[in-house]
């Protein structure tokens, strides 16, 4: 390492050792420290365990936690590239990977690209690809763009992000915060959405429950496909939205009171609400469809 | 190297990761010739970094570019489907890949159709014919798009078979089972369709049910 790189990296560690606050020896010990470019990429990898990034306002990656037992730990730059890596020592033994429980400071800025078996992800204020197997991903804060996915995990969104595409299986998937695009969906797990900055949102589930509770944005288009499963739609009693719902075979349930219904045709029901400035197109095969309306000053309940 | 017998963690994995300056890696490579131990660490390094770098994720930059070029195609979308003129058949090969684009694009158009449809439930009157030709439309499209997804649904298939062995079987089953939600559900409205060919909603479900089957073959490259 050229001396210069290496007297930067010391004053890094040094400076991280001396702002506790953010970091420090309650998340594990120091495992590595790197100076770097504020929208560096970062691979990450760590089979099992978890992993976990916070946003800072710093210009170095640091990495801190307890690497399983004959897990190798990596982390390695390229240029604006890096890579964290937990691998385990011998593949194809049979036995379950170690678990490993990091934690990476990482710029605001950087865009991240996280892949798991087991291990839970979480991120705080920071976005990019996230992807696991069966582990958990709980993402928050500010982003540019989030990409989330997990075959059986729970996906769990509490974002302000412009952009949001999340694919779950059999987990479940909430996504809240202030996003304005949203491509959402489930095999079976339920989907609940509960973000009022929505301009346009894609939200489909095969078999799972979907829920829908939040104030529409004027001009929003809200897109909601479900075969089998339940479609909930709650919106508060002054919204100003135009709903096309559809079921070939479910029960439509409007607990609308005072709205006109546009010209039905069977098993559907148009109507408008207020200057109907948002529209929502919600369509089923078998799964029911309610429509509810909730007082304004009633807030809207936390996902849990 | 260091004073040891064997290269240090830092230079074998500098040497894997290819960050090692040209001539000092050109010393060490003399002692991978005569170092198994060492040369054996350094190929499983190199593997597991070429193991992660696959598949390489969206790219921010572009990412962070997608919302704008998501809005200014909902703005230019413009379905002129001009109507099926006779032409010689092409190659097998030729005509699945121009099926495939032919395909990919009527699904976008349908799906801009699908996206921007409910547009027209707005105020103003809008008359039976346009809904009868934006209905009738809106069906060709939506078959069309059906036909694309089932086409692309089936060469990930076939990739998923090459694949097979390489994915953990926990993902695996997790696939297979996901896989079997959305084709009970693909049957039941294949078999709706045919009792009710016109009706739209039918066949928007079916859509989306083929669009969640190519997107769960395609994370399987994800699941290795």
């Amino acid at each position: 390492m050229p001396g210069d790189r290496r007297l930067l990296l010391g004053v890094v560690v040094l400076a991280l050792g001396a702002s506790g606050a953010v970091q420090g020896p309650a998340d594990g010990r120091l495992l590595a420290g790197r100076a770097v470019r504020p929208t560096v990429a970062i691979k990450a990898w760590n089979a099992a365990g978890s992993i976990r990034f916070v946003g800072w306002s710093k210009d170095s990656v640091v990495v801190r936690g307890e690497v399983g037992r004959n897990v190798r730990f990596l982390l390695s730059q390229d240029g604006d590239a890096m890579k964290l890596i937990a691998e385990q020592e011998r593949d194809g033994s049979g036995a379950s990977p170690s678990a490993s429980h990091l934690v990476a400071w990482v710029p605001r800025q950087s865009a991240l690209s996280v892949k798991t078996v087991s291990a839970d992800i979480t991120a705080d204020g920071v976005g990019g690809w996230f992807y696991s197997v069966s582990g958990n991903l709980r993402i928050t804060g500010s982003a540019r763009s989030i990409e989330a996915e997990t075959m059986t995990g729970n996906l769990d969104l509490d974002v302000a992000c412009l952009w949001v595409r999340a694919r779950a299986g059999s987990g479940r998937l909430d996504l809240r915060g202030a996003t304005e695009a949203a491509d959402l969906s489930t095999i079976s797990g339920d989907l609940r959405v509960a973000t009022s900055s929505l301009l346009r949102a894609q939200i489909a589930s095969v078999t799972g429950d979907i829920r829908f509770a939040a104030t529409p944005t004027a001009a929003a288009i809200v897109d909601v496909s479900d075969h089998s499963g339940s479609v909930e739609v709650v919106l508060p009693d002054n919204a100003s939205a135009e709903l096309a719902l559809t079921s070939i075979a479910g029960s439509i349930e409007n607990g609308v009171t005072g709205s006109s219904a546009m010209a039905p045709p069977s098993r559907s029901l148009n109507l408008r609400l207020g200057r109907g400035e948002s529209r929502f197109i919600v369509r089923t095969f078998t799964g029911p469809i309610r429509l509810k309306m909730q007082p304004t000053n009633a807030g809207w309940p936390e996902l849990r | 190297m260091s004073d040891s017998a064997h290269l240090t963690e830092a230079e074998r994995q500098t040497l894997a990761d290819g960050s090692m300056a040209t001539r000092q890696a050109r010393g060490l490579q003399a002692h991978l010739r005569a170092c198994p131990s060492c040369a054996a660490d350094v190929d499983r390094l190199r593997m597991i970094a070429r193991r992660y770098g696959e598949p390489a994720p969206r790219d921010p930059v572009l990412a962070g570019l997608w919302p704008e070029i998501r809005s200014r195609i909902e703005r230019r979308k413009v379905v002129p489907i001009p109507p099926a003129a006779a032409s010689p058949r092409p190659a097998p090969s030729l005509r699945r890949s121009v099926l495939l684009i032919a395909g990919t694009a009527a699904g976008l158009a349908a799906a801009a159709v699908l996206w921007l449809r409910p547009a027209r439930l707005g105020p103003g009157p809008v008359s039976d014919q346009v809904r009868a030709r934006d209905s009738i439309q809106a069906l060709v499209l939506v078959a069309d798009s059906i036909r694309s997804y089932r086409d692309e649904a089936q060469v990930l298939l076939d990739r998923l078979e090459l694949q097979r062995a390489m994915i953990r079987p926990e993902a695996m089953a997790s696939i297979e089972r996901d896989l079997g939600v959305i084709d009970r559900s693909i049957e039941e409205l294949e078999l709706a369709i045919q009792r009710d060919p016109r009706n739209p909603t039918l066949r928007q479900l079916l859509v989306s049910s083929y669009r969640q089957k190519v997107e769960v073959l395609k994370r399987v490259g994800n699941a290795g």
